[in-house]
């Protein structure tokens, strides 16, 4: 599968041309704002995301390349987002949405552990199938931005992007247990969405 | 003996769910059994293949966006040409 990494110059990068970096803004800039957008609201998003951006200017040199650059830079606006809480002091309120957000799959087993209300088959039996069906690509796009910060990183980088689940739990600064948490939190929210939309046609 | 909701449980936090990485021997047990756990394994994995498929590429910015970025980032740089570490 060709990436578009590919074709960014990454010593061109590290030697300081600007045409690259602007490349990187007009690609990333959209991504970074919805990673960072549940961690601290839309006021202080493009704040924090601007901010990641002087930050990964003034370190560009030093992109080692362990990870690819787009998994650098959302590491990048994710501290940003963190420094950004402590200074509001919400910290704590991050934390809580990270880590007491509901198990997606309450109530769907009995107390033996078996499938009490298992899931039923679906009508589409493909991707794309399942695409095809009206607004299912906005629905999908809406519950994953509403995922909290971390969430949203891991199924973007881990699901989307394919990065190594590794280079991301040490870019995000999250334990591989932590984070296989949260990617059952992200993936279930992401599953009873869909499974809705099957079953209504709605978001 | 693993149940449905460990099943779920595992499978769902399992990074490596899209890639067909060889799942534990116990849960290849109990898929082989379960054909609820079967079909939630199935949608999962479709709905993985979806988002990848869906985000193939990114959505890019407005030049007026990366112009703007950029002179704030040189505003920094002049402002505070080599800031303490922090
Ligand atoms: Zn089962």
């Amino acid at each position: 599968m060709a990436s578009p990494e590919d074709t960014i110059d990454l010593d061109a990068l590290r030697a300081g041309d600007q045409a690259v970096f602007a490349e990187l803004i007009r690609r990333y800039h959209t991504a970074l704002l919805g990673l960072v957008r549940p961690m601290v609201g839309d006021a202080h998003a493009e704040e924090v995301v601007q901010e990641a951006w002087i930050k990964a200017h003034k370190h560009c040199s030093r992109f080692a390349g362990r990870s690819t650059i787009k998994t650098w830079l959302c590491s990048i606006a994710v501290n940003e987002a963190r420094m950004q809480l402590r200074h509001d002091k919400r910290e704590s309120e991050l934390r809580m949405q990270d880590s007491s957000g509901e198990d997606p799959y309450l109530e769907r087993f009995n107390s033996q552990g078996s499938w009490s209300s298992p899931p039923a088959a679906w009508q589409a039996d493909s991707p794309e199938a399942l695409l095809a069906q009206g607004n299912l690509a906005d629905c999908l796009e809406k519950t994953l931005t509403q995922l909290p910060g971390n969430q949203q990183a891991l199924i973007q980088l881990r699901d989307i992007d394919g990065e190594a689940f590794e280079t991301i739990c040490n870019e995000l600064a999250l334990s591989a247990s932590n984070a296989r948490v949260l990617l059952h939190r992200a993936r279930g929210a992401l599953y009873r969405m869909l499974e809705h939309y099957e079953e209504t046609g709605e978001c | 003996m693993l149940n449905c909701r460990e099943l779920v449980q595992e499978t769902t936090a399992n990074p490596d769910l899209l890639e067909g990485s060889r799942l534990r021997l116990s849960v290849r047990l109990h898929l082989m059994m379960c054909r609820y756990c079967r079909r939630y394994v199935r949608q999962l994995q479709r709905l993985l293949a979806l988002l990848r498929r869906q985000h193939d590429s990114d959505k890019t910015c407005p030049p007026e966006t990366v112009e703007r970025v950029l002179a704030e980032i040189r505003q920094a740089e002049l402002k505070q040409p080599d800031p303490p570490a922090s």
